[in-house]
């Protein structure tokens, strides 16, 4: 399992030999996904390998390959990375920032500030009307589920988030200009990263960055919340300081991604299960990790997308689901059998 | 501190709630979009191309063919291309244009090569020009634009004038500014040949679309039943937006002649079934029932007055039976 | 070395739990806090563990609490609360490292000095043997020793204990309050929440014996957990005795 020993010479040293570890496998999957997001490609008669015409070869791989692969990295970098914070937060691993309303208020924030005027596809204005939404959701969350949050009250507290999200972004579509408008916007909110330019990655970047440094600051309050509220304060790190800096950098981060991509879920679910058993269950260990599967998972995703047969791509959102909702079940019947995750 | 939590949770609530409010009366006005202006030759690039992807001349004449290749990736434009174009500039349309139950030229369509509309598909046709609906994928739009290609965007047609607009458009952007002009001048031979016929009496009609939607007004397929010599009635009630048709007010307004305006007929949906509304069909039983597929007045193009000719035809049988059933009240009087 | 408390009253809302206290509690002992249910005496150790705001100064050898930075203040002062929570499942020497948190800056890795620490409190505390055992697979007691492995491995010169014996069975009550006890006799002052005035009786050095949020009671355990302290304040007759040189104090009837 974890690798720490009661050793008394080799507690330091185990605990550095094995930060390594996970890495070891990760990082370089993470490549190999990196370079088939960047070498596969699609076309009207289904995937295709490599850059085809070199005229063209060019302009592929950098303005559109490329910025659609650090999006997915960067993008599913921030949904594992947010999914492991909030799962050490919560102290229960069916958190993640779609199932706590995150997501969905981010989504209703950009088409908000989208389909009202208030900015155009490449303003800057479009990730910040994402984070104010999450920054919306999450504060509603926290203030629902207050500060003794056990499982079922956060639970509640995110369906009755999403649903509010949702029915706010279809009072939303019943006022938009036109059917076409609503249309672009429902197919909008499936997630995808097709034809994302440099500027995306641009728009999100600066957002999704302090949004990481937030969640890496509460780093030790995650792993000292093992014990409990009261026995992490009186280690030096209050919980409501833990709580502000996640709930703060996931707000940032996933409005961020989910306002240039759309509600892509499940990853943040999904990514810490997967390396528990490897990493172990500190919330600490587990973020940076959960960063790189969450990078590598979303990038694997994206790359099916465009292995499938011709025709219109299937939107990454709904591969995603495809993939975490049975692993979702899954998770709940082992629950109800063992009584403990 | 949780009261404090709870405080900021309600603050939170409330100012997002504040800013739907804001959003909506701001952006209840149709002009608020700030991305697309009115018709115009080329759409206004606002942001520089990032990276210059490869020298391109600007939109013109290539090696061989004498006018621009054009590609198109949606579905209204590909028809527009398919009348304005040579076949010989059409590098490739939309795979939407070749399925007979969204195009009125599948046939033609499914000539040419088809895409999906994604930019790498686009930038490997390598057209000299994109034409596009101002709603197709905004993203999509933008990375070609950014990739160095002109990309035209036509906002969807709301009126008679829009179609020659949108022709005179297109026309100019890949060329064919004659064809443009010989296409203008046939819609309004046929247009007017159409207004010739208009009498004082015109046929009170509804339309019926698949989920349970009809035509508002102002709307090109209002014109068309204007046109046509029709009365729209839900229009003449003052429906909101996006038209969804009210069958109560259907029965106590009963119209002469019923149009449904099918699409995918064959298949079942949800959609198609709300047709089926047990109001809906006894109202059908009463007046004249005609069919006009979607398709033909979905989009706003030169043989968009086909759907009129048809529209005429039911016009004419349901003044028939108004004729007839008034002469048989007549001749129900004059018998007592 | 003292923890001083100068006028500490504890309020929540309109509820006052704690009245303006003052203490003096020099290291080296164990430190009994009893009394009624509602008296006070969990609230009083909250404030002194920083976990609930307070009127009134704490200081540890004439340093105010308040003036410490967090982290400072863990390093003085180590809180084991009445709840087991543990939420992950793992394993107990690394339950009993995060009390070592404290003594770490932000990327700093665990080293041999912490690695000692973790072993002397599990062997303090008898659990060496479940040092890689996981923590959701302990009975009641093995948790009860390896929490407080946790707090002892803090290796603070306060330890503040909130009713660690509840639900354990006799041999381990008589096994933790062995542990305060000899963590007393080396030096530190460690302050623990009791209700079994039993144990308390036997075990403490010093009683404080709280009523109604005030202190009625300051001393050795014959002094304070007299007949007539326990039936005015808890309203039970005790059997008091002694034996083999150690206080029995058994309430043993409730007085009407």
């Amino acid at each position: 399992m974890s690798g720490t020993t009661s050793d008394t010479a080799g507690l330091g040293g185990a605990a550095r030999r094995f930060d390594v570890a996970p890495y070891v496998l990760l990082v370089p999957l993470l490549l190999v996904a990196f370079v088939l997001s960047l070498w596969i490609g699609r076309t009207s008669t289904g995937p295709m390998l490599g850059f085809g015409d070199p005229g063209v070869a060019g302009p592929v791989l950098v303005e559109i390959r490329m910025p659609r692969t650090l999006l997915a990295l960067l993008v599913g970098g921030t949904l594992g990375l947010a999914g492991a914070a909030l799962q050490g937060l919560l102290r229960n691993p069916l958190a993640e920032p779609g199932l706590l309303g995150a997501s969905s208020g981010a989504a209703l924030g950009a088409v908000l500030v989208f389909y009202f005027g208030l900015a155009a596809a490449d303003s800057v204005v479009l990730p910040l009307g994402g984070v104010a939404g999450s920054v919306a959701a999450l504060g509603l969350l926290y203030g629902l589920a207050g500060r003794r949050a056990d499982l079922v009250t956060v639970v509640l507290a995110g369906i009755a988030i999403n649903a509010l999200a949702a029915a706010l972004t279809s009072l939303a579509l019943n006022f938009a200009p036109s059917p076409y408008a609503a249309l672009e916007i429902l197919f909008w909110m499936l997630g995808s990263l097709a034809d994302r330019s440099v500027v995306h990655v641009l728009l999100a970047l600066p957002l999704m960055l302090p949004g990481w440094l937030l969640i890496g600051a509460a780093a030790r309050g995650l792993d000292a919340l093992t014990l409990g509220e009261d026995a992490a304060a009186s280690l030096g790190f209050p919980p409501a300081r833990t709580q502000w800096l996640v709930i703060g950098g996931t707000a940032l981060s996933v409005g961020a991604a989910v306002a240039v991509t759309g509600v892509v879920g499940f990853v943040g679910l999904v990514v810490p299960h997967m390396l528990r058993p490897w990493v172990g269950h500190h919330p600490r260990r587990l973020l940076v990790p959960c960063f790189v599967a969450g990078a590598t998972l979303t990038l694997l995703a994206d790359v099916a997308i465009r292995m499938m047969p011709p025709g219109p791509e299937l939107k990454l959102g709904v591969v995603t689901a495809l993939i975490g909702a049975p692993f979702f079940l899954q998770l709940i019947l082992r629950h109800g059998r063992e009584g403990n995750l | 501190m949780s009261p404090r939590g709870r405080a900021l949770g309600v603050l939170a609530v409330g100012t997002a709630a504040a800013a739907v409010v804001a959003a909506l009366l701001i952006g209840g006005s149709p002009g608020a979009r700030s991305s697309t202006e009115g018709p115009a030759p080329e759409r206004a690039d606002t942001a520089v191309p990032l990276h210059a992807a490869r020298p391109r001349a600007p939109a013109g004449p290539r090696g061989g063919s004498s006018l621009p290749t054009v590609a198109s990736i949606n579905l209204c434009t590909d028809q527009l291309v398919l009348h304005v174009a040579d076949p010989s500039q059409i590098v490739t349309l939309s795979w939407l244009a070749a399925d007979p139950e969204e195009s009125t030229l599948a046939e033609d369509a499914a000539r040419y090569p088809l895409n999906y509309g994604s930019a790498e598909e686009i930038l490997r046709f390598d057209p000299d020009v994109v034409i596009a609906g101002s709603y197709t994928n905004s993203f999509t739009r933008a990375l070609l634009r950014d990739l160095g290609l002109t990309v035209v965007d036509i906002e969807p047609a709301s009126s008679l004038d829009d179609i020659e607009t949108h022709v005179r458009q297109v026309a100019r952007a890949i060329g064919r500014i004659e064809r443009g002009e010989e296409l203008v001048r046939e819609m309004r031979a046929r247009i007017a040949r159409h207004r010739q016929r208009l009498d004082s009496s015109p046929v009170a009609t509804v339309v019926v679309r698949p989920g349970g939607f009809t035509v508002e007004a102002p709307s090109l397929a209002h014109e068309l039943m204007t046109l046509a010599g029709l009365r729209n009635l839900p229009a003449e009630r003052g429906l909101d937006r996006w038209g969804s048709l009210s069958v109560e007010t259907l029965l106590h307004h009963p119209p002469e002649l019923l149009v449904f305006a099918t699409y995918r007929g064959g298949d079942a949906s949800l959609a198609n079934a709300v047709l089926a509304h047990p109001a809906i069909e006894r109202i059908a039983a009463r007046a004249v029932t005609a069919a006009v597929p979607a398709s033909m007045w979905s989009c706003g193009l030169p043989n968009s007055l086909d759907a009129v000719a048809r529209l005429e035809r039911a016009a004419d049988e349901a003044r028939r039976a108004r004729a007839h059933a008034s002469h048989r009240s007549a001749s129900a009087r004059t018998l007592r | 070395m003292t923890l001083k408390l100068e006028r500490v009253g504890v309020r929540y809302g309109q509820r006052t739990a704690v009245v303006e206290t003052t203490l003096e509690l020099p290291a080296g002992q164990l430190v009994g806090l009893v009394g009624p249910n509602g008296a006070g005496k969990s609230s009083l150790l909250k404030a002194v563990a920083g976990l609930v705001p307070h009127a009134g100064t704490i200081s540890w050898r004439s340093v105010p609490l308040q003036r410490m930075d967090r982290l400072e203040r863990a390093r003085t002062i180590a809180y084991l609360p009445q709840s087991a929570d543990v939420h992950w499942p793992i394993t107990c020497s690394e339950l009993v490292a995060l009390g070592r948190m404290p003594h770490l800056k932000f990327a700093e890795r665990p080293g041999p000095r912490d690695a000692a620490a973790v072993a002397w409190a599990l062997e303090r505390c008898a659990a060496t043997a479940l040092a890689d055992r996981r923590v959701d697979r302990l009975s009641g007691g093995e948790r009860a020793r390896v929490l407080l492995a946790r707090a002892l491995a803090v290796e603070t010169p306060v330890l503040l204990v909130d009713e660690p014996i509840q639900s354990l069975d006799p041999r381990h009550q008589l096994n933790i309050m062995r542990v305060l006890r000899d963590s007393a006799e080396r030096g530190t002052l460690v302050v623990a929440v009791l209700h079994d005035v039993a144990l308390a009786a036997r075990y403490c050095t010093r009683i404080v014996l709280l009523a109604g949020g005030r202190v009625v009671g300051d001393g050795a355990a014959e002094t304070v957990l007299s007949a007539d302290a326990l039936a005015r304040w808890y309203g039970v007759e005790p059997y008091l005795a002694r034996h083999l040189g150690e206080p029995v104090v058994l309430p043993w009837r409730q007085i009407d």
